[in-house]
């Protein structure tokens, strides 16, 4: 009797300990929607903002003489160059505030990023952000109109998509406002920028920009960029092939002054530091 | 007669098995440590979730669990940084949970708890092994709080070490994982 009952209970504690268990497991989190790794392809903003708190730093280069110059000037990196210090803050993580300052004209400008929609997708996931600026002219070498035509705005609409994770593809319109600030009545300039990054490796990835003027004023030609980026950890290394050597976007976007096509490029560089306070 | 007795108890005991289920709005907290030269990451997340079935045979606690964290939400503090981890070296997308599925071998009673070794497999960036983990688990209002601290040999989970400027890892990180488990309903 008692052997029978240790076999019941035996198998009652089996069927116990073979319970399974109601708990079931959530479906994993899928995190923050990011295409570009950067902020910039060359001269025009991708889609993407920093985590809240981030800061980063940015040093820019355009060496004025073209790569033509030869050996004598070292392929235009004896200079002079065009210089850009930027630093970006990220509010929260969709808005981004950037101070940018470079040494032509003395140009200073505010911009603001915001992150405004993302939309999941498994092949074209896509990304878009505005971007408006205010940009001061506080040293120049000719008289303008008036003290408030130093002052410039733009403003971007930024559509990124990545796709197989590999190839981005940006369209950036901008609009800006007081593109010739020496000219007696204000101009704009209506751009429609565009690029493709692709990313051979978790390091190294090549890119190409255009950005050509589409209604209003322009410099001589519409501006182009080739470039290879160095991603390390918080850092990025751009080394640019450009036909225009302005840093600060109320100046690029006016346009450029050499033909890239007939080889009248320029080399530059970006590189840019993630700081956490 | 005897035996009888005994049988009823076991069964008794063995029925008051109980599952318990991570509470996920408490105060949990997963934490890795990577002390490499130079740079020492600390990565968070409170994205804990699992269960365990408690079984007590014979006055001894014993039981079943399945532990996951759910790896993209893993905060080092820096968003690019996390990027880097989640896409390069644990690849979330392909293994979103790193998980931990074992049985309670030994459980000893202290002052205000149990002092407990597990056994199971850690299961994590697609490679599983075998791991012993201890940890100290103590009664709270409603039901368990657990910790335990162990170490991950990135290598043995063929996770790539970041050789390259702001992620420098360490060979081995330090895992601190802290829960709440509350009866489930």
């Amino acid at each position: 009797m008692g052997k029978r009952i240790i076999a019941i209970a035996v198998v009652l504690s089996c069927t116990v300990w073979a319970q399974t268990p109601s708990w079931q497991r959530r479906a994993p989190e899928t995190g923050p929607l990011e295409l570009f790794h950067a902020l910039h392809v060359s001269m025009l903003p991708t889609a993407e903002t920093l985590q809240q708190g981030d800061l980063e730093f940015e040093v820019s280069h355009r060496f004025i003489p073209t790569i033509d110059s030869g050996a004598d000037a070292f392929y235009g990196f004896d200079g002079p160059a065009n210089i850009r210090l930027a630093l970006d803050y990220a509010v929260t993580d969709r808005l981004l505030i950037t101070v940018g300052r470079t040494n032509v004209q003395d140009n200073l400008e505010l911009q603001i990023k915001y992150k405004a929609l993302q939309f999941r997708h498994d092949r074209f996931p896509v990304l878009v952000s505005l971007r408006g600026g205010s940009a001061y002219n506080s040293e120049i070498f000719a008289p303008v109109k008036s003290s408030v035509r130093r002052w410039q705005f733009y403003g971007q609409l930024i559509a990124n998509t990545l796709v197989g994770e590999k190839l981005g593809i940006g369209v950036v319109p901008s609009y800006l406002y007081n593109s010739h600030i020496f000219c007696c009545d204000p101009q704009y300039s209506f751009t429609f920028g565009s690029y493709v990054q692709y990313y051979a490796s978790p390091h190294w990835s090549v890119f190409a920009e255009w950005n050509p003027t589409v209604s209003g004023w322009r410099k001589t030609y519409d501006s182009f960029s080739l470039g290879l980026e160095l991603e390390t950890g918080g850092h990025f290394f751009k080394i640019i092939l450009t036909n225009n050597d302005k840093l600060n976007s109320s100046l690029f976007l006016a346009g450029a002054d050499r033909d890239f096509w007939a080889g009248d490029m320029r080399f530059g560089f970006m590189i840019t530091r993630l700081i956490k306070l | 007669m005897k035996h009888l007795t005994f049988s009823v108890l076991f069964i008794a005991a063995v029925v008051t098995a109980q599952e318990y289920h991570v509470d996920r709005k408490a105060e949990n907290l997963v934490k890795f440590t990577s002390d490499a030269p130079l740079e020492k990451i600390v990565g968070t997340t409170k994205a804990i979730d699992g269960y365990v079935l408690l079984q007590s045979i014979d006055g001894k606690q014993s039981g079943e669990f399945q532990f996951e964290v759910d790896l993209a939400t893993l905060d080092t503090g820096i968003g690019l940084r996390n990027r880097h981890m989640r896409d390069n070296y644990l690849e979330t997308k392909r293994y979103p949970f790193a998980v931990y599925k074992g049985r309670i071998i030994e459980a000893e009673e202290t002052a205000d708890g149990y002092r407990v070794k597990t056994q199971g497999i850690f299961d994590l960036h697609g490679v599983q092994k075998e791991m012993t983990i201890d940890g100290r688990v103590t009664a709270t209002e409603k039901g368990y709080r657990a910790e335990s601290r162990f170490e991950i040999a990135l290598a043995d989970f063929k996770i790539e070490r970041p050789q390259l400027m702001l992620l420098k890892v360490g060979e081995v990180v330090q895992v601190e994982v802290e829960f709440y488990v509350v009866p489930a309903k």
